[in-house]
Order: structure tokens, then sequence, then C-alpha cells
């Protein structure tokens, strides 16, 4: 396990990007009739493809190939056969010639190709828990809890399951002071092909889930040190919800714990929130580390906020409105022709981008 | 050059998803209506404004996209979406995404997009009406209501 002591880890208010960052790749995603994608809650790459949920405008998947061309997309939602309530989540299995989708007040796991986004068959949930997330290796599923299960039994964090959707084993009993509030917002798994990273409601603690073991055993202790909010705080009736613990980090200059995390092959990334996101890259290797409020970038195609991971790299998005603003404002002006011409691989890969244009993927390594 | 070099200093920030369906009980609803009508004092004369063509029996359904439970955003704008006496106050601040939306769940109803948070949280999307100042048949459409209720047929009972 590794422990990451926050006070002892370099802080710059502001950093330069651009000595941290190297681009591995740039993928314009295409965008063609009604593939117009919302927001992106979800990336993940199976066989170089490239999926991505929309759970907030859309609630649909797209999928790409790697060249940024549109492959499909799964819009299904209503309330028929092979149509779902809402996608809670979805994954591709390593190995799996499917792309599972979840969907918990419909009941039901919906099984596609994932090569074409067909529909082939469904698994029944049983709803005795709330299900917050899940992943799948192999043949087993491993679902997050969402904590405000009441009076429902199985008010825990984590559990195995079988193909079926039956529960094989429960993990870390969902703590009785953070039963009654729902904390929707926290994310918890965070997946790199097929190492799959968790962490359950309000905890430090990232763990590394190992499917075919049905074992659960923690990575990164994030040791958040001045910043904390004291356990006494965080597991007593005083915390009535994110709320209170926004409002307790507020007055103290405290953080509620991480907000999001990747990990590529090297290099751990989390932000957590003082309580704008501070964002901390972590080298495993060399065991350095560095934390920053803001930034700033020469390179235009680092604008983007991390999405995902993909073996060596982080997967960043860049909206089109961004990159609209951007072009509307530096590159239209007069003294455009310089700008152009020195920002000319931004310029040329973005200046059909429209408002209404699909984002732009951005792979980075980092190096600290 | 320079110019662009400030430009493109970017600020980190973050939004913290509050959301809930279920109000746990009773002694809750009052805080709750209290956000509301602290954020209705502060937004009345903008949503007037905006609303001066419309009729004078027109229902608001204030639903903030980022914080309903994904469990009940289909079967609220199912039950309101072809009543054209419902107009959406949403908080999406793009065009695009507006009309992606309405498309997504075949919504009929005009979206007012953009009428202020301030700030304020409301994940209970709720219903009222508006006149002058005041706000009243406030409905807040939580998942005990929607369990006992049908949206639909309340609203045609009310419209």
């Amino acid at each position: 396990m590794v422990i990451i002591e926050i006070d002892n880890i370099h802080y710059k208010r502001e950093v330069i990007l651009d000595s941290l960052f190297r681009t591995s790749r740039i993928i314009i995603l295409e965008t063609s009739g009604d593939n117009l994608i919302g927001s992106y809650d979800k990336l993940m790459i199976s066989d170089n493809i490239i999926y991505i949920l929309d759970k907030k405008v859309t609630q649909a998947i797209y999928a790409f190939n790697f060249d940024g061309s549109f492959r499909f997309k799964i819009a299904r939602l209503g309330e028929g056969p092979g149509e779902y309530r809402e996608i809670r989540d979805f994954t591709v299995a390593s190995g799996s010639d499917h792309l599972e989708l979840m969907d918990f007040p419909g009941g039901q796991i919906l099984k596609f190709d994932k090569l074409s986004g067909e529909l082939e068959a469904d698994v029944r949930l049983k709803k005795n828990t709330y299900y917050a997330a899940f992943e799948k290796i192999g043949n087993q599923y491993i679902t997050a809890h969402a904590n405000n299960c009441g009076l429902l039994e199985d008010c825990f964090n984590l559990s195995f399951h079988d193909h079926d959707f039956e529960m094989l084993s429960t993990h870390f009993p969902i703590h009785t002071d953070l039963l009654k509030n729902n904390y929707r917002g926290e994310f918890h798994f965070s997946r790199n092909e097929n190492q799959i990273l968790y962490k359950e409601v309000l905890n430090d603690t990232i763990y590394k889930v190992d499917p075919i073991d049905q074992q659960v055993s923690a990575a990164f202790a994030i040791d958040f040190g001045k910043y904390k909010i004291p356990d006494t705080f965080k597991y007593s009736r005083k915390n009535s919800g994110l709320e209170s613990l926004i409002k307790y980090g507020q007055l103290n200059q405290a953080t509620w714990g991480i907000h999001d995390f990747y990990q590529s092959s090297n290099v751990l990334f989390i932000r957590f929130p003082l309580p704008n996101l501070r964002t901390l890259y972590f080298d495993l290797k060399s065991a350095k580390g560095i934390s920053f409020d803001r930034y700033k970038t020469n390179n235009l195609f680092y604008l983007g906020d991390p999405i995902s991971a993909h073996q060596d790299d982080f997967i960043s998005q860049i909206p089109a409105e961004t990159i609209v603003g951007i072009l509307k404002n530096n590159f239209y002006t007069k003294d455009s022709i310089a700008v152009r011409e020195y920002y000319k691989e931004f310029f040329d890969k973005t200046k059909h981008i429209k408002n209404d244009s699909n984002s732009i993927l951005v792979f980075y390594e980092v190096k600290i | 050059m320079k110019k662009l070099s400030k430009l493109i200093y970017i600020i980190l920030t973050g939004t913290f998803l509050l959301t809930s369906c279920k109000l746990e009980d009773k002694n809750i609803i009052t805080p709750y209506q209290n956000a509301i009508y602290t954020w209705y004092s502060s937004q009345y004369e903008q949503l007037n404004k905006k609303s001066e063509s419309l009729k004078s029996d027109t229902w608001f359904l204030y639903f903030d996209e980022e914080l309903v439970c994904d469990t009940c955003k289909l079967q609220i704008l199912n039950a309101v979406k072809d009543m054209d006496n419902v107009v959406l106050l949403t908080h999406f601040g793009n065009e695009v995404k507006v009309e992606l939306f309405k498309s997504t769940y075949k919504l009929n109803n005009i979206v007012f997009d953009g009428i202020s948070k301030k700030g304020t949280s409301l994940s209970i999307p709720f219903l009222f009406r508006s006149r002058d100042k005041s706000m009243y048949a406030l409905t807040i459409i939580d998942e005990e209501f929607l369990e006992k209720n049908s949206l639909k047929k309340i609203l045609s009972e009310k419209l």
C-alpha cells in the first residue's frame, strides 16, 4: 500500500502544465447525424473502441473508433421491452463480447454486442440494495452500493456477484451514521484495462479489487493531514449529508475527501475539494508528487479535465464550446495570423469545430 | 501573444452533487421549502419577465438535471412532456444541451434554461405557480410523492 501524505506533497498554487504533460494522442470525435454527446460521464476503452456514457443529457452510450470515427450509439430510453429507464452505469468486461448496461429502476442489466451495439440479452437485478456503479471482469460483477439503503437488506459498500447477478460476497458494511444520507456524487470505480480501483463512501483509502479471488486490498491511503475533516465529525450525527461536510470544509479549510481518481501505469491522479478542487499527480516509481489549484499552459490541448486513464495515459476532454470560445477570442482577431501560426496544430485540428460538435479527447502522459 | 497566454489561465473549480429524491421525514420538508422560497424570492423578477407571454395557468417545474435522482427523471418527465402548460426550469446554460435534453425525453414543453441557482442545491424537483411576487400551489416531487400519486393525473386535474 502506498501512503500519500498531502502535507508532504510539493504544493504550488499554480503550475505550468507544459513541463509535466506529454501528449500521446489527440482524437477529434466525429459529429454526425444524431450522435451529439451532452455530457461525458464515463469513458472506457476496450479493444480499441472508445465508449462514452452520457448520463445527464441524453441517457445514451456512444462508441467511437480510435481515429474518432463514430461506430454506434445505444439510446433506448423508455419503459418497454429492451428499453431502459436509466443508465446507472455501464462496463465492458475484458475478453467479453458484450457491453453491459445497468438499469437500476428497470431492475435489469442489458447486454449489447460491443462491436455493433445490438441488444442481445438481459439479466434481472435483485433490488435489495441501491447499486451506484458496477464493473465486470471475466464472469464476475463487482458493484458499489449507494449508502442511503435505509431498510433494505444489503447495506454494504461493495459486493461480488456471479454471472446471474447472484451475490457471492460483500465487503465494508455501510457505517450506521452514513445510512440516511445520499452521497451520490461519490466516485466509486476507476478502471484502466483490467485494473479496478475502488473507493467507498467518504473513505480516504483507494482499494484494488481482485474479482477472481473476491479480494479487496488497500492500494493508496491518502492522509489529508491538516486538511482532514475529523472522523468525529464525519462519522457522527453532526454530519447530516454532503452539504454539512462542504460547510465544515469551507469553515475550516478542510476536505471531505477524494473527489475523483484515475491511475495510469505509473501515475495516480486525484482531486479533492478545498472547497475548489485541488489536483494531485503522484508518480508511483519515484514516490514524488505535485499538487496545485490552478494551471497555465501554452498547449491548448491541455485545457481539459481528466475523465479516464488508459495504459500509460490520462484522457482529458475539451468541450466544443471551450474550443469555439478560444477560436473566437484568439484566432479570429487582428493578431490571428500570428496566433494561428504559433498554435498551428491546434488551429488545424479544431477550426471546423462548432458549438454543436463533439469534444476533443487528449491522451497524455504525466512526468513528475 | 501575451494576450493569449492570459486568456488560457484557468482556475480549477468543481461542483459537488448533493442529490436525493427522498425526504427522510416530515420535519425536513420545512427547510427544503424554505430553500425553495429563498430561491424564488431572488428569482421571481427574472421568472416573471420571461413568462410575460405565457398564460396565467402556467405551471413551472424546477428541474435541476444534474441533481435530480436518476431513478425519478423519466417518470417525472414522461408525466409532463405533453403538457404545454408546464414550463421546465433547467440549468444547462447551453442551448445545444437543452435541445438534446428535449429530444431525448421527447419534451414538448417550453424550457427556460439558466434561471440562476445561486448556490442553492435544490435536488428534489418541484412544481409551482407564480403570480407577481408570489409562489403558490407548491408541490415537492419526492420519492414518496411519486410512489403515492400520479403526477400526470394530478397535473391533468389541476390544469
